[in-house]
């Protein structure tokens, strides 16, 4: 019998694989080596989800976010790697509270350099990171985030807004530091008060 | 808007996620507020600077050898593993046959209400109130989800057009419907507050739109010609009632014109909702008519 559907020769699969999936290896890289902060992990990792993409590239609809998609991949593949080496997963709720209790959001400091920013982005838990790198960094989505950590798209917001919280508390303690928009910072205050 | 609400919705600002009646609240903050301003500048540089710092650290490069051996050993697992793709039919064929399906029970649903609408009619001419509440029924789910695609959640398929291009292309009675609307409230104690005025579609039914806000709620009005209800057939020209129903967690007025339906739609009590329905009846039947 004849069968309607036009079948792929593998090449022709390898090649749209080509076109439309390794160009995003980079990017892919960058978010596991900030997952698992050790470059031997990360590329383990990228090896990993781009084999378990290959493998699901027919499976992959065409139009839609390739980048969200492979990401959604790599922590599937990375939480399936935390779970064959520890079998119990703790959930810091503790971090979760301190986030809660920031009493006072001093004015966002001006006049910081990229490494500032990006250690006061490493000092916030991991949860927040997470969120405010793929959404502030990479661009992605509520609803993508939430389908690549495989949480409610409202835990999504409610980590971008404390993590975006953290992080300006952060950076005003490294510009109380430096002495950064003191002058600045007295004036906004009182203007904040009213 | 204070300079508190502000801080609390400037990150939703800068990722363009709030509805177009805060971010023009925040925009006519932002013209007199300079410290909010300078807190805006602030905000949008750390962000810049944190893409930056990310993509340009040297952590967070793959290394090129890396990537090359890794693409030839994909490239050789592609020809012993990678599962072909059906190219046209696998996909596409599920979703025809999801829609035939969509359409078998959509006809089944018209053929229902018809069925029923019908016998209702033949029971006993007094029988035409329950017409009329039927027809409104059948149309106030559509205007219940106008009211949350389009001015809630700003989502329509197909861009509104003006009043003035709907009154060419649909109904003339269109044309400065907004003015008719916000007339009926000048004498009114509460302060109704006239946001926006178009024509917008929403599954397939073409609504004149306008959109209040009173009492913090925003409220939707919305008028559509009663041949795009199917199930109207009654003649509701001396029908001066208003009814008045949740529908889908809204409350929902509705009356008739000889022409059309009225529905005024919020998440108000019913009782305010039916106030507004009531203030604005005579003055939109008279344009209407």
């Amino acid at each position: 019998m004849l069968s309607l559907a036009r079948k792929q020769e593998p090449t022709d699969s390898w090649n749209d694989f080509e076109t439309e999936v390794i160009p995003f290896m980079a990017d892919v890289y960058r978010v596991a080596m900030w997952l698992v902060r050790d470059k031997t992990d990360a590329e383990d990792l990228v090896q990993e989800t781009y084999k378990q993409a290959l493998l699901s590239y027919h499976r992959f609809e065409k139009g839609t976010n390739c980048r969200a998609w492979l990401v959604t991949i790599l922590y599937h593949t990375n939480s399936k790697r935390i779970r064959s080496r520890s079998k119990l997963h703790l959930v810091h709720s503790v971090e979760e509270e301190i986030a809660e209790t920031i009493a006072f959001e001093p004015p966002t400091p001006q006049g910081l350099t990229d490494e500032d920013v990006l250690a006061a982005l490493e000092k916030i838990p991991k949860q927040f990171q997470e969120v405010v790198l793929l959404c502030d960094v990479e661009d992605f989505s509520y609803k993508e985030i939430s389908l690549a950590l495989n949480v409610p798209i409202g835990t999504v917001m409610s980590r971008l807004h404390r993590g975006r919280r953290l992080l300006r508390s952060e950076l005003a303690a490294f510009a109380n530091r430096y002495g950064i928009n003191k002058e600045d910072d007295k004036g906004r205050e009182s203007n904040a008060v009213s | 808007m204070q300079c508190r609400d502000f801080r609390e919705i400037a990150d939703s600002y800068l990722s363009d996620e709030l509805t177009v009646e805060t971010n023009h609240e925040v925009l006519k903050h932002l013209e007199t507020c300079a410290v909010c301003r300078t807190e805006i500048g602030a905000r949008r540089e750390i962000r810049i600077r944190l893409k930056t710092a990310v993509k340009n650290d040297e952590r967070f490069q793959i290394g090129e050898g890396f990537a090359t051996e890794l693409k030839a050993k994909l490239q050789e697992v592609s020809l012993e593993e990678m599962p072909v793709k059906n190219r046209t039919f696998g996909r596409q064929t599920a979703w025809l046959a999801i829609a035939a399906s969509f359409l078998l029970v959509a006809l089944l649903i018209g053929v229902g209400i018809r069925y029923q609408l019908r016998k209702n009619q033949n029971l006993s001419s007094n029988n035409n109130s329950n017409a009329i509440i039927l027809a409104r029924e059948a149309m106030a789910h559509f205007a219940v989800g106008d009211h949350k695609n389009c001015a809630l959640q700003h989502n329509l398929e197909e861009m509104p057009i003006s009043l003035s291009e709907a009154a060419k292309r649909y109904d003339k009675t269109y044309a400065e419907l907004d003015k008719a609307v916000m007339k009926a409230f000048d004498n009114n104690e509460n302060k109704v507050e006239f946001l926006g005025a178009h024509a917008c579609i929403f599954e397939g039914k073409k609504f004149a739109h306008v959109v209040l806000r009173t009492k913090g709620k925003i409220v939707s009005f919305l008028v559509v010609n009663k041949e795009e209800n199917e199930t109207n057939s009654v003649d509701a020209n001396n029908s001066t009632s208003i009814s008045c129903q949740p529908k889908d967690g809204f409350q929902v007025s509705c009356f008739d014109t000889q022409r059309h339906q009225v529905f005024i739609v919020s998440d108000m009590s019913e009782q305010d909702n039916l106030t507004i329905a009531r203030t604005l009846q005579s003055s939109i039947m008279n344009h209407l008519s």
